[in-house]
């Protein structure tokens, strides 16, 4: 394969993996906003049935826990995908571009570095509260709703998180769409 | 000791390699554990710190509360605000950028982040001072600054995160902040007039009629109805505050369809947008809860507290090498960041003084209101300049000294006359 051919095939095999990935985390994205709307639906029942019948909705605590977990991490992947992070570019904006996208690969690598750590970790304790049978304090939900989603959004923020390197993180978007 | 030096050392260098905030403390952390306690204590404390740093159903207040300014700013209830404000203070000299100092402190009640008040007002207020002819640099600024009014007058995430984190009261917060809030608005007014003596002198409107005015107060009484909601059913104990939120979240999304906004898109877009932003603020909290845990394994606290109490040093000294460290810290990094990075060092040490902790959060809110308008990286800056068109950041940071002042002189006033944040959470909580 020629050169220019074999560097055009790279970026068409980069896009074709990066399409489902990115469908994924927008996907996750929506189950996050689905989450965020049954938190506020719970907080609402309580309020009302405190008000009506002056009783607390039972387990409120561990159904909004619940909401809290898949909100936020449900949320991550597509927050890497997007580069949708807190980072402080005034430094870096007065450097050549070449050495901008040095340090945008080793600022992919921090991330992928953390999340594995993350995820390594985080799985060995969710390992560990499974074998002791945990459960919600309410509601005896398995610890493993809990763990799921905290675990599915960071292993998915790993690809995400490539993919804004591969792409650039207004190229990953427009790949999604496409 | 030497260890938490380096560590906050490393924290900054990487987050000015652009490595994301909450990245940077998490693997700064992480090293330092393993550096500190060895291995198996950094497996133990990244397995779990993580998890429960966000798996606490009272967070349910963020995502709630920043998915009502969100619905709130899609619904157009901002452009309202701004014509009432403007109806009551165009006829001023500088009366466009003093209406768009009292929009966003409307818009403040009822959005609790400083970027979307300053994004979402911009929309509406730069548009208007430009075709007055107000130079950029006033009227930019005074976006830059009344975006701030969104953090201190509640509702506000840098409380919320401030409370949790420290396990105060966040309805004694939120009640904390209101007056210092209003202070800050009549301060930033007062920046406006300066400004304008000092040759930035702007157009001014005709007087409108009382009638007139009194028409656009008709057409905010939606906004002013679910502020009331919202804050007089926490304050009258109706609400808890995550309950409040959830009702004030449910009424912007209602506004939102009322007032034929709301298609399936600006649901979407909405909500996307609404758990973006909670996801950002979840990792920066993963990435303290690493990094806090590396600065309590140093003992820094401990050390600092007993320095503090060897040499005898005044409170007041503290709180202003305190406000030294972070309106320094507040140049290089956005608010939340820098209060989530140093609060594990600096609230043990508040407490050890026998400082209020209600008063020290409105004295750090302020400080970090300071660093969101102060170059060069004043986020709520960096806002105004991506979203408006030929706005350089030059312009926005040679208009924002005057209210830069405005803060100074707020914090004065906080250090001289506490009570000025005490005072109405004692009223009310007791």
């Amino acid at each position: 394969m020629a050169e220019g051919e074999a560097a055009a095939a790279g970026p068409r095999r980069g896009a074709r993996l990066a399409r489902p990935v990115l469908l994924l985390c927008e996907a996750s994205a929506l189950g996050a906003a689905l989450a965020l709307l049954f938190g506020m639906a719970v907080v609402f029942a309580d309020i009302l049935t405190r008000r009506l019948i002056a009783s607390p909705l039972t387990g409120v605590n561990d159904l909004v826990q619940l909401a809290v977990v898949a909100t936020a991490c449900l949320a991550f992947p597509l927050a890497f995908a997007r580069g949708s992070h807190v980072a402080v570019e005034f430094v870096t904006e007065r450097l050549p571009a070449a050495l901008r996208r040095g340090l945008a690969r080793l600022v992919a690598v921090a991330e992928v570095a953390l999340l594995s750590l993350l995820l390594l970790y985080g799985w060995r304790q969710f390992e560990s509260r499974l074998a002791m049978g945990d459960v919600s304090p309410t509601l005896g939900l398995p610890i493993a709703l809990y763990w799921l989603p905290y675990l599915f959004g960071v292993a998915l923020s790993v690809p995400a998180a490539l993919l804004a390197l591969r792409a650039g993180p207004a190229d990953a978007a427009s790949d999604a769409r496409s | 000791m030497i260890e938490a030096g380096v560590g906050f050392a490393l924290v900054l260098l990487l987050i000015a390699l652009r490595v994301p905030v909450a990245v940077a403390m998490g693997l700064v952390g992480a090293f330092g554990l393993w550096w500190v306690w060895g291995p198996a204590s950094l497996g133990f404390v990244l397995g779990k710190a993580p998890f429960d740093a966000i798996a606490t159903p009272s967070l349910a207040i963020v995502p709630l509360f920043v998915m009502m300014g969100v619905f709130a700013a899609r619904g157009g209830l901002s452009r309202s605000l701004y014509e009432a404000a403007r109806a009551f203070l165009g006829h001023r000299r500088g009366g466009l950028a003093l209406a768009t100092v009292g929009a966003s402190a409307l818009f403040g009640a009822i959005c609790g982040s400083s970027l979307a008040t300053a994004a979402t007002i911009g929309k509406v207020a730069m548009p208007e001072m430009r075709r007055a002819g107000y130079p950029d640099t006033l009227a930019s600024a005074s976006v830059a600054a009344g975006g701030t009014l969104g953090v201190m007058i509640p509702p506000s995430v840098l409380f919320v995160v401030y409370g949790l984190m420290t396990e105060q009261s966040i309805g004694k917060l939120f009640a904390a902040g209101l007056l210092p809030g209003l202070l800050g608005m009549l301060l930033y007014m007062a920046a406006v007039g300066l400004s304008t003596r000092r040759g930035l002198a702007a157009t001014v409107a005709p007087r409108l009629s009382w009638r007139e005015r009194l028409a656009t107060l008709a057409r905010i009484w939606q906004t002013v109805l679910l502020l009331l909601l919202v804050l007089v059913g926490m304050y009258a104990g109706l609400f808890t505050p995550s309950e409040a939120a959830a009702v004030g979240a449910a009424g912007a999304l209602f506004l939102t369809w009322l007032n034929g906004q709301l298609t399936l898109a600006v649901l979407r877009d909405g909500l996307v947008e609404t758990v973006l932003t909670t996801a950002m603020i979840f990792a920066i909290l993963i990435g303290a809860a690493i990094f806090n845990a590396f600065v309590d394994a140093t003992g820094l606290a401990r050390v600092v507290i007993d320095q503090v109490a060897a040499l005898g040093a005044d409170p007041l000294l503290v709180l202003l090498a305190l406000a030294l460290l972070y309106i320094l810290l507040g140049c290089l990094m956005d608010s939340l960041s820098m209060i989530l990075l140093t609060i594990g060092a600096v609230f043990p040490v508040i407490r050890g003084l026998g400082i209020d902790p209600i008063w020290f959060g409105v004295f750090l809110v302020t400080l970090a209101e300071i660093g969101m308008i102060t170059p060069p990286v004043g986020m709520n800056l960096f806002v105004l300049q991506s979203t408006v068109p030929g706005l350089g950041l030059g312009t926005v940071s040679r208009g924002i000294l005057p209210f830069v002042a405005a803060d100074g002189v707020r914090l004065v006033i906080l250090l001289a006359a506490p009570w000025l944040a005490t005072w109405l959470p004692n009223l009310l909580f007791g």
